[in-house]
């Protein structure tokens, strides 16, 4: 199991995709936490004192999108330094793709293209990438 | 001998009749008869010639009067023409649909449509207004200099123009001889409008297409690695199957943004100078499994540390080898025991040229020409593999255009096709 034991905020409103990515995750061991838009994202990682491993998130989501949430997690102390995986369905010459990538992610990948155990390998880089410097190790 | 008759009457005249003269006197008489008689014949002479002259003179004047009528009648029948076919012109050039300002020879406006006073919201159009209003109403664009340039023969278009919610295409022409200068304007609104409706509501619908397809490609994704427990080979049959067309509509959906994109010229593109022949061995290298699924030896004589570099987008380069690879390898006979794709590279001149065979079905020629055409599908293919889109290899040629590239094919029918890409070396 690649993910044992890491925490992952998952941020998703499609129901069907969030119940197949969380299915996939807790096969690899994770411990998912699901919100549906950006608001409820950021709601829960103050719930839960930014104790995450990576955060997953869509980017076209209602009240709050994936860009708005990403550059409030990156203006935070303890968020910033959280791995950002981005999971989208629009093309990446789009403008909404465009700008979340100029914001510190850490990959963005077109859901209908990249199959999942690709994305759970993504996910395995980038928390290790980041050297597990999330916060609550940090401290 | 007889004497001129009026040397006859003067010398009775003076002397009377019947008077007796001496022979001196009468041969005297006759010399000056002969003077006489010399001067009849010259002055009849010049009176014939007065005469002949005179009538040539008549007869002249008279075509002259005959051919002038003929003028008159034509000049008058031209002039007539020419008057209607200037009025057939100008209710044209008012009633198009683009707009048209004339400027003369000294750069004053000659002509002006009514169609062109509307774009630029004049409602009694005096000719020395017109250049000033239109430079106001299309103030964020530098319309002066454009069209300073064109009056100094430069001829040039500008598009995208866009005021007050309105789109507008500018084009700059000189006339033959540098007569005088047009100014063109187009209302592209509606178009405009239809072409950004048409790609909001593509953009969407595949977003909205892609949710439901990505559940189903997670989802059998995680059946087939039997992460949830292992499944009969029927349904594993099953699944795969479900996974495969659910592949196809992701692809066609792909396929489809791509051509959306390119009518757009806006496929994100990032050129730079690429290793095309590391790239070309990649896609070959990533391929082969999918040649073995085929029963397909995919064979290649590819020079992969050459160096050779051409000006490309790398995602864009990779797709067009991949797309014409697994082409080859699909449309490879498989009822053939020793089915083979070849990929070869070469260069000439200052080209790099790739050679992509297969011993597959081919190409009907009568059908040949339409294979780059959007959504064509050969009538062999179409029975051979159902499903293809029709679509990629239009977007293999718009592509490699993009690369300033050219893409070829040679094909018989039942033997093989080999698709031919040059590229200019960097």
């Amino acid at each position: 199991m690649k993910l044992e034991g890491k925490k992952i905020l998952l941020v998703e409103d499609d129901n069907f995709i969030g119940d197949m990515f969380t299915r996939k995750l807790k096969s690899e061991g994770a411990l998912c936490t699901r919100a549906n838009n950006g608001t409820d994202g950021l709601a829960k990682l103050k719930e839960n004192n930014y104790d995450f491993d990576v955060i997953v998130t869509d980017i076209m989501m209602s009240k709050m999108d994936g860009y708005e949430m990403v550059k409030e997690i990156k203006k935070d102390e303890q968020g910033r330094l959280l791995p950002v995986i981005v999971v989208t369905n629009r093309n990446s010459s789009t403008p909404e793709t465009a700008r979340i990538t100029e914001l510190d992610i850490d990959g963005m990948y077109i859901k209908s293209s990249t199959p999942l155990h690709e994305i759970v390998q993504h996910i395995v880089d980038a928390i290790e990438k980041r050297g597990g410097a999330q916060y609550t190790q940090a401290t | 001998m007889p004497i001129h008759k009026n040397l006859q009457r003067q010398v009775e005249k003076i002397y009377g009749e019947n008077t007796p003269h001496t022979n001196e006197f009468h041969n005297l008489l006759a010399r000056i008869s002969e003077t006489y008689e010399g001067r009849d014949s010259e002055y009849q002479l010049l009176e014939r010639s007065l005469e002949i002259s005179s009538k040539e003179l008549t007869e002249l004047n008279e075509a002259l009067r005959n051919e002038k009528a003929v003028i008159e009648q034509i000049v008058e029948e031209r002039t007539q023409e020419l008057s209607q076919e200037r009025s057939k012109l100008e209710k044209i050039a008012q009633n198009m649909e683009t707009g048209a300002i004339l400027l003369d020879r000294d750069k004053n406006v000659a002509f002006v449509n009514i169609t062109a006073t509307t774009f630029i919201g004049l409602t009694e159009p005096l000719f020395a207004n017109i250049l000033p209003a239109l430079y106001e109403k299309f103030a964020p664009y530098p319309l002066e200099e454009y069209v300073r340039c064109c009056v100094a023969g430069v001829e040039d278009e500008l598009k995208d123009v866009e005021v007050e919610k309105s789109w507008y295409e500018f084009k700059f022409q000189v006339l033959a001889n540098e007569n005088g200068y047009l100014i063109w304007i187009k209302d592209v609104t509606s178009g405009e409008l239809l072409e950004r409706s048409k790609n909001e509501l593509l953009a969407i619908a595949s977003h909205q297409l892609r949710s439901p397809l990505t559940v189903v490609k997670g989802n059998t994704e995680m059946l087939l690695d039997e992460t949830f427990g292992p499944l009969t080979d029927e349904q594993n049959k099953i699944v795969k199957q479900s996974a495969q067309s659910n592949e196809n509509m992701i692809a066609l959906i792909n396929q489809m943004l791509d051509i959306t994109k390119i009518s757009q010229q806006g496929l994100g593109i990032k050129i730079e100078l690429l290793p095309v022949e590391e790239i070309l061995e990649q896609v070959i290298a990533d391929l082969q499994p999918y040649a073995e699924n085929h029963a397909v030896s995919l064979q290649s004589s590819v020079h992969e540390e050459s160096g050779i570099c051409i000006h490309a987008d790398r995602p864009r380069l990779y797709q067009v080898f991949q797309n014409l690879i697994e082409n080859a390898v699909n449309y490879s006979n498989p009822e053939s025991s020793d089915a083979v794709v070849t990929v070869v590279t070469r260069t000439q001149d200052d080209n790099i040229i790739i050679e992509i065979a297969d011993s597959g079905i081919g190409i009907p020629e009568s059908e040949q020409s339409k294979l780059f055409a959007r959504f064509y599908r050969a009538s062999n293919a179409i029975k051979f593999a159902p499903n293809g889109s029709g679509l990629g290899l239009y977007i293999v040629k718009s592509i490699i255009q993009i690369f300033d590239g050219t893409i070829n094919f040679s094909s018989v029918q039942n033997k093989g096709t080999t698709f031919t890409i040059t590229f200019p070396i960097k």
